[in-house]
């Protein structure tokens, strides 16, 4: 063989090897922009502004928790349809040095006169409307207590400084996004109905517009009281005082006591492990790390490389796995200061190797018996993801419950107030009813990845009970599909509650859902990116390197530096 | 031909009327969102003599002289008003054949933009505009050409506006 000819045979198999390792799967990203790259820090959230406050706190010398805590007030003048103050929520913190969890409950309580039978009329018929809209919505707020705490034990900076862009914002006023726009035209009625709200949100009583500035001086004040005076500032004092009436006032039940004796909870994350990768996530009153577990535990059973993604096949399979997780969820998931739950059992891979073996492998199964009674399913809530130098991770889910919460917004303060009552069952008897001081069962789910002690991601999503699927899946495409975290927020997602229609993004090819129609699925096709499926956003570290995603579903946007 | 030749003097003679002229008119929801509520702040912005119900029934519409409809569908928004999709569903036909029957002008308003329309609300949407003389719409829900085929096919006027805020000017042309 002349030299010629060997340099030509050296350089194909060349070209064929390097092709062979840097062929990925052909999965793509319509939106880059929104991801983000880095050494030192990343802060992925729902607006590019707190992701960029995020990552001023870190320049400035700050740490991961500093830097969720400016996010988190942030966010509830950025984005004050899906979180704030007057909520609540839960973070998940992994501190590098010593490898230790903190998890963080900050879950609004139910008054302590609130009943199992309060949304019940004479006839014994759920008001509904009265649960998610109102004063007998609201739930004591745990956000601010929250904050506080985390900040004191895990942060290194005070509260002016973690406030001051939040303040900054409500005086100086947002710009309102197409997203906002089109969330407060949708939530019109509910704003119209309370003057307060009405004066932030609306325009001589009509929606505000893309482009228009939401100023919220009042709220400017309430957080230069807090940077001042702490926990006290809103849960004693004034502020108390002004949120009791305002909560009353609207035939809610809520008073100063209760405000006063709010306590955030210190709680051990659930466990668990996928495909040789430890997660990390939200235990009870959240029942969405456990569930999130349990549905990878079920899916570990299956060979979803071999099946691939975007299958029918590998749908069909997620759509049975999602069943039985959230059958169980309805029966046995609560407050676990108040009612037994089986968590061990819920964890164990025994338990989800029994459970996938229910699923047939080309018939979609009936609904199963236990359900969840809820018919109210919020959307709303926001993720974020915060990774700093020292390899600190934060994970953040919190909401004030659905979009606009109650609608009610204490006057003079600017604080919005959640409807969390909602994700009570609303009738008695249920392990998720109403007791006074409980907290109402969530799906939220901040999780924490990591690869035999490594710390790999921290991710979550806001979406209802659809959290748990939907965190799940994102974890799968990341461990089973090798995806980056931008093309696993962006992969299509679908739904599938313990019984009803499996809902999808319009992305999946229609001769897919096709297959899974002639498995039986009641196939409902919604948009192509649809915010029904959440705003994920997460961070992944790779060899050291920090890489931000962001959902485009919302206003999602990951910095990094 | 005589059909379609009475067709279009019906809709020109049911156009031409200034609908205020006769008097007051009816504001209603076909699907419970939340545009109904902004349709009631627009009619009371605009001064024009109207009653509210978002749960008109067909038989009392006897008393009005025209009908104004915020087409938009919302779940949740039919979940508190206690009515199921498919009641109320049947509750828009049925109005607007007993508007047909009365010959009562209906004016249908779409107030929400592209991400408002959808397979739920547009259900709504198509009962209210096909059986109307006239659209208000602001321009982004109408990008699919939905509400301007509509008015090709039944020759019915139609009438873009840049935002929510400017239907007050065709609620006062056409109501006071």
């Amino acid at each position: 063989m002349g030299k010629t000819a060997r340099y030509k045979r050296v350089a194909g198999l060349f070209l064929i090897f390097f092709g062979i390792i840097v062929t990925k799967p052909a999965f793509s990203t319509d939106f880059p922009e929104r991801a983000a790259r880095g050494s030192n820090g990343m802060v992925a959230a729902a607006k590019e502004e707190a992701s960029q406050i995020g990552i001023d706190i870190l320049k400035q010398g700050g740490n991961a928790v500093d830097a969720a805590v400016a996010v988190g007030f942030a966010l509830g003048v950025l984005e004050p349809n899906a979180s704030g103050i007057g909520g609540g929520g839960f973070m998940l913190i992994r501190i590098a040095e010593t490898g230790e969890y903190k998890f963080i409950d900050y879950r609004e309580t139910a008054a302590s006169s609130a009943t199992a039978d309060m949304y019940l009329n004479e006839k014994g018929e759920v008001a509904k409307h009265d649960a998610s809209v109102g004063g007998k919505s609201i739930a004591v707020p745990g956000t601010v207590a929250g904050y506080l705490k985390v900040l004191e034990d895990y942060g290194t900076m005070g509260r002016e400084t973690v406030l001051a862009p939040a303040i900054k914002y409500a005086e100086e006023g947002v710009e309102v996004s197409g997203v906002l726009a089109e969330i407060i035209q949708k939530k019109y009625d509910v704003i119209l109905r309370n003057e307060a709200s009405s004066k932030i949100y609306l325009s001589d009583d009509f929606p505000l517009m893309e482009g228009d500035l939401l100023v919220n001086k009042d709220l400017a004040k309430t957080m230069r009281a807090i940077a001042k005076g702490g926990r006290d500032a809103f849960y004693k004092g004034d502020l108390a005082k002004k949120i009791a009436k305002a909560v009353q006032a609207d035939r809610g039940l809520i008073t100063e006591k209760d405000i006063a004796s709010y306590e955030v909870k210190m709680r051990e994350p659930v466990k668990g492990s996928y495909r040789g990768y430890d997660i990390v996530s939200a235990s009870p009153s959240s029942s969405g790390g456990t569930h999130v577990i349990e549905l990878l535990n079920i899916m570990e059973n299956f060979d979803l490389e071999k099946t691939g993604f975007g299958s029918a096949e590998s749908w069909h399979l997620w759509s049975e796995a999602m069943k039985l997780a959230y059958s169980d969820r309805g029966k046995f998931m609560g407050d676990t200061d108040f009612v037994k739950v089986p968590l061990n059992g819920l964890l164990s891979k025994d338990y989800a190797n029994a459970r996938a073996k229910m699923i047939k492998k080309n018939e979609s199964m009936d609904g199963i018996v236990y359900g969840d009674p809820m018919n109210y399913e919020s959307g709303s809530t926001t993720h974020f993801s915060v990774v700093d130098k020292e390899g600190n991770m934060v994970a953040v889910t919190q909401t004030i419950n659905h979009f606009f919460g109650s609608g009610v917004t204490v006057p003079g303060t600017g604080i919005l107030l959640n409807d969390e009552m909602a994700d009570f069952t609303l009738t008695p008897g249920g392990i998720n009813s109403i007791e006074g001081g409980k907290r109402p069962l969530s799906s939220m789910s901040p999780t924490l990845i990591l690869k035999g002690e490594e710390p790999y991601a921290t991710l979550g999503t806001p979406g209802g009970k659809r959290i748990i699927g939907t965190v799940a899946l994102l974890i799968s495409n990341l461990i089973d599909y090798n995806m980056d975290i931008q093309e696993a927020i962006e992969a299509p997602r679908i739904n599938q509650y313990e019984k009803g229609s499996l809902t999808m993004e319009g992305r999946i090819p229609e001769k897919v859902q096709k297959e899974l129609e002639s498995m039986g699925h009641d196939v409902v096709v919604k948009k192509d990116y649809d915010l029904y499926f959440g705003g994920a956003q997460g961070v992944v570290i790779d060899n050291g390197q920090l890489h931000g995603g962001a959902d485009p579903r919302r206003d999602g946007k990951a910095i990094g530096y | 031909m005589k059909k379609m030749l009475s067709k279009v003097i019906m809709v020109m003679m049911l156009g031409a009327i200034s609908v205020s002229a006769m008097g007051k008119t009816l504001v209603t929801s076909f699907g419970q969102s939340a545009d109904a509520a902004m349709l009631n702040v627009l009619f009371k912005k605009s001064k024009a003599d109207y009653e509210f119900n978002a749960l008109a029934m067909p038989d009392s519409i006897g008393a009005y002289d025209s009908i104004a409809v915020a087409a938009g569908a919302s779940s949740k928004g039919m979940g508190a008003a206690g009515i199921n999709p498919i009641d109320e569903l049947k509750r828009a036909e049925k109005l607007v054949k007993m508007a047909k029957e009365k010959n009562i002008p209906v004016v249908t308003f779409h107030l929400g933009g592209a991400g408002r329309r959808g397979k739920l609300s547009d259900d709504y949407v198509k009962v209210a505009a096909e059986n109307s003389t006239k659209m208000v719409v602001v321009k982004g829900g109408n990008a699919d050409g939905l509400f301007t085929n509509i008015a090709k096919t039944n020759s019915s006027e139609l009438v873009e506006v840049k935002n929510i805020v400017g239907a007050i000017t065709p609620i006062k042309n056409t109501f006071n």
